[in-house]
């Protein structure tokens, strides 16, 4: 609202104004009509009711119409206008002061649906009139117009004529400014004609009819008809009934019939009449309006509680009464133990337990609990109309009335036996586990994923002499030897942080305070998404072990020395043979040569064969020497192993030989062009193969000509070298023994030689993670063939 | 006339050595002496080596490893070590085959490593080929070599 006019002007405001002004007019006709005025004032003043109603629903801007109405009134009826004024004046005020406290005190937009607010209407319609009136008659006193004696009895009048008027007029308006709250059906549509057409009747015959004449009594039998209205079809048509009755009513004894017609006009009968008819209806419609939205309160309510307690899924929601019976059942409570309600309700609670828990009385116990403690909690077996049995937990409550006493039990009940046999299978594994784990020789431990140990074995409480809750955590690690605590932990760390096994060992002190050395392996559990969820593990005492190992190791350093003492001296032995053994062979050749060379003039023949053979002796034994001195160096001389070109080799070796290949017309054939390369070492290959081309040439029969081929292959991961002549060959029953230190094999073309050569090439090889072999027919040659490992 | 000293304990050894020389008609003066000790004395000109007309110093040594008191080695390295000696071309002549003496020899020194050999032809052969060294100036014809040991395959 703007400051200064408390309403925006416009010509629909103008018009309305108009329309209202007339339409008041016309009411103030008809009660004027109705009722027998005394002076300027009437007994009952529908017009009253309309301003109330005008303005509670179109504002206090429609004022202006309404002292604009009553002042016309006033003029028409002739009376004089400072009077009508004054009447216009309070005709506007009492509507306006009853509709201003009907604003402040009531808090609805549907003004009659509860009862309270019904009763603060008549409030509001009683005590705005009787201040406004007083003030009304007091003022046609102070105009001259009445008599101070009368003042009671005017004000009185206008007073009752006022509230009756808006008791009556206003509700019947105003009930049609909100929607209905009716639902109208058929059957609502024919009653409330029945009752309409009914009291039409009725109101005929008793105001207007024969029967008028009877007696006051007779009005009040319309009551019934407004009561049955107003319990049945609601405020509308309640406000509706109340007003064809009242205008019956007025309009009878306005014509000098019916009841009232006769009494005297002074007395307000017929507007008591009216205001109890009026009350009552509304009254009555009020409470039946306020009833029913409680019960709509309560049906929804029940109707989400159900809904609550049939969803509720995996739990059985029901009541019992007070007697320990199955008073209410839900789909859920049927589907995990498995009645009907038609089967259970009225049953007794105890239908539910195992036989052994009916005859220890644990139901009565749990209801007992539940009375005297206002709830209990349960889990147990019960059984299952089918005769099956399931796990619960659940709680039961006492319910109470307000005066204390008890009204039964609320159940809530879980079906836990899925979790229950999960526990129990898990407390059988844990069972199990720890059987076993009290059972090893071992201390067993688990642990939590991040490295805290959960559980200690008796067997490490026993050993460490400590308490298990003192160890667990980390405390078990106090236990270990300090000198190995940081290399336990830093495995234990690895461990957990990479999930991969855990192998360490330490020394654990025990309960005498002595050190012992175990063996620690872990392994991480996963649970089906692979996720580790505890570490297992068992602590091995390998003290005794640990020990033999040390002492074993000390010997094997004593022993190692002693070897390696022996090996020095086979070394200077060695030395020795290389320097010392071989001068003599020398210088007996040499003399003997010096002797046949310097002095053969004097010695005959026989002289100089002997010199011949004892050089050839001493050369030879010089050779052998040399052999040997090889094969004890190849024996224990460090070989170092690289990558070397097997062809290179044969050629070095076929160019160092060339003399005697040329010597003895021997050919040579070489195998293809990419030959493999080999982990091995060039003088030892030299060596290896000097020996097998310099045996082909030499084992090959005088009448035939040398035929050497040479080849090499891979052979998955091996390289193997062959050498091929047409020789001699070697028996069958020999071939195993050639690559014997010292074995010559018998042949035909004494060839020389003493027999270490092979010896040596075997024990080449075996430097060089070789192998060597021969296969060979005889008479149509041999193969000799050396497997390396391929570079 | 050069001058090659010959160091060695072995009696058979010198008289070999000495027929070879004679043998194979070489031209330079053959020197002997019978330990390690003496040739230091020898090449320092001590006592009775003190006359260099002479005892001449070598144009070239031969030395033997195992010998008394004072072996080849120690020789060879008292010699590598001496102002007079550093440069004279020196040819160990050892009866060993084994490879550690071999590579030890070339690395305390030594410009030849020639095993001594069975055959008296050969001797002759080694003696004739050091003539023919000597005798070479400058010294472009390296007819020892061929009677030494490889040197690289064993450092």
């Amino acid at each position: 609202m703007k400051a200064g006019l408390p309403f925006t002007f416009s010509w629909k405001w103008l018009a309305q104004l108009a329309g209202f002004a007339g339409l008041y007019f016309a009411f103030a006709r008809f009660g004027n009509v109705a009722v027998v005025t005394e002076g300027n004032v009437s007994t009952m003043w529908p017009a009253a009711g309309l301003a109330v109603a005008g303005l509670w629903w179109g504002g206090y801007r429609l004022a202006p119409a309404i002292a604009l109405g009553a002042f016309v009134f006033a003029w028409q009826n002739g009376v004089p206008a400072q009077v009508g004024a004054a009447a216009a004046l309070i005709s506007t005020l009492g509507p306006m002061v009853t509709v201003f406290l009907m604003r402040r005190y009531i808090d609805a937009p549907r003004l009659f649906d509860r009862v309270g607010d019904v009763f603060l209407f008549f409030l509001c319609a009683a005590v705005a009139p009787a201040l406004v009136d007083a003030l009304g008659v007091a003022s046609l006193y102070w105009g001259g117009v009445g008599k101070w004696d009368d003042f009671h009895g005017l004000w009185l009048l206008s007073w009752a004529g006022d509230l009756m008027g808006t008791l009556i007029t206003a509700p019947a308006l105003l009930v049609w400014t909100w929607p209905d709250s009716q639902r109208w059906t058929r059957r609502k549509r024919i009653e409330v004609a029945g009752g309409f057409a009914l009291l039409t009747i009725c109101s005929a015959l008793i105001f207007t009819g024969k029967l008028a004449s009877i007696g006051v009594g007779f009005p009040f039998v319309v009551l019934p008809i407004i009561v049955w209205v107003a319990v049945r079809l609601g405020q509308r048509a309640t406000a509706s009934a109340t007003l064809l009755a009242c205008a019956f009513s007025v309009w009878g004894t306005r014509h000098g019939m019916g009841p009232f017609a006769q009494l005297d006009l002074s007395s307000p009968v017929a507007e008591l009449f009216m205001g109890m008819l009026a009350m009552t209806g509304l009254v009555l419609a009020a409470s039946i309006t306020d009833r029913k939205r409680a019960e709509e309160a309560l049906r929804e309510s029940e109707a989400r509680f159900r809904l609550l307690v049939e969803n509720a899924k995996g739990y059985a929601i029901y009541m019992l009464d007070a007697e320990g019976r199955i008073a209410t059942w839900s789909a859920e409570a049927e589907r995990i133990k498995g009645y009907r309600a038609e089967e259970i309700i009225g049953k007794p609670f105890r239908t539910f337990f195992t036989p052994e828990d009916a005859q220890r009385g644990v139901p009565e116990q749990v209801l007992r609990m539940a009375r005297e403690e206002g709830r209990a909690r349960y889990e147990g077996w019960r059984v299952r109309k089918d005769g099956s049995r399931f796990c619960v937990e659940g709680v039961i409550t006492a319910i109470r009335d307000e005066s204390g006493a008890l009204n039964g039990y609320s159940k809530v009940a879980h079906d836990v036996t899925e979790r229950k046999q999960a526990e129990e299978v898990l407390r059988q594994s844990e069972a199990r586990f720890r059987t076993l784990a009290e059972g090893l020789p071992q201390l067993v431990w688990t642990c939590l994923p991040d490295g805290r140990c959960d559980y200690l074995s008796p067997q490490w409480v026993r050993y460490t002499g400590l308490p298990e809750e003192e160890q667990l955590g980390f405390g078990w690690f106090e236990q270990i030897d300090p000198a190995d605590r940081e290399r336990a932990a830093a495995a234990w760390k690895r461990a957990v942080e990479t999930h991969m096994m855990l192998d360490v060992e330490y020394r654990i002190r025990g309960a005498d305070g002595a050190h012992r050395w175990f063996k620690a392996r872990g392994v991480p559990l996963r649970d089906p998404e692979g996720r580790v969820v505890k570490w297992v593990g068992t602590n091995t005492d390998i003290d005794d072990q640990k020990r033999v190992n040390e002492l074993l190791e000390a010997k094997v350093r004593e022993r190692t020395a002693q070897l390696q003492a022996s090996l020095s001296s086979v070394e200077e032995l060695l030395y020795t043979i290389a320097h010392d053994l071989r001068a003599p062979n020398r210088h007996m050749q040499s003399f003997a040569q010096l002797l046949l060379l310097e002095h053969a003039d004097r010695l005959d023949d026989t002289a100089r064969d002997y010199l011949s053979r004892i050089a050839a002796a001493a050369a030879r034994n010089d050779e052998l020497i040399r052999d040997l001195l090889e094969y004890g160096r190849l024996s224990h001389e460090a070989v170092a192993l690289a990558p070397a070109d097997l062809r290179q080799t044969v050629q070095a070796v076929l160019r160092a030989v060339a003399g005697e290949i040329q010597q003895r017309r021997a050919h040579v054939h070489f195998g293809r062009a990419d030959w493999p390369r080999v982990v091995g070492n060039e003088r030892l290959l030299e060596q290896i193969l000097t020996n097998f081309v310099s045996n082909a040439l030499l084992y090959a029969p005088p009448d035939r000509e040398p035929e050497i081929a040479i080849s090499a292959e891979s052979e998955g991961g091996k390289a193997v070298l062959r050498v091929q002549d047409n020789g001699v060959g070697i028996p069958p029953e020999q071939i195993d023994r050639v690559f014997e230190p010292f074995i010559r094999l018998p042949n035909e073309t004494n060839a020389p030689g003493t027999g270490m050569g092979l010896a040596i090439v075997k024990k080449a090889a075996e430097r060089l993670n070789g192998a060597v072999g021969a296969d060979s027919t005889l008479g149509k040659g041999s193969c000799f063939w050396l497997e390396l490992q391929a570079a | 006339m050069k001058t090659l000293l010959f160091v060695d304990d072995d009696p058979n050894d010198r008289t070999l050595v000495e027929m070879g020389c004679a043998m194979a008609h070489v031209s330079f003066l053959l020197k002997t002496v019978a330990s390690g000790v003496e040739a230091i004395r020898y090449l320092n000109g001590e006592g009775e080596f003190a006359d260099r007309v002479e005892h001449p110093l070598p144009d070239l040594i031969f030395l033997d490893l195992k010998m008394p008191e004072m072996d080849g080695f120690q020789v060879l390295r008292w010699i590598r070590s001496h102002p007079a000696t550093r440069m004279t071309p020196l040819a160990v002549y050892s009866a060993s085959i084994i490879p550690e003496d071999i590579a030890k020899g070339y690395s305390d020194g030594a410009n030849y490593f020639i095993t001594k050999p069975s055959d008296l032809t050969v001797l002759i052969d080694i003696f004739r080929a050091a003539d023919k060294s000597l005798a070479a100036e400058p010294r472009n014809d390296d007819a020892l070599a061929k009677f030494s040991a490889p040197a690289g395959e064993w450092s």
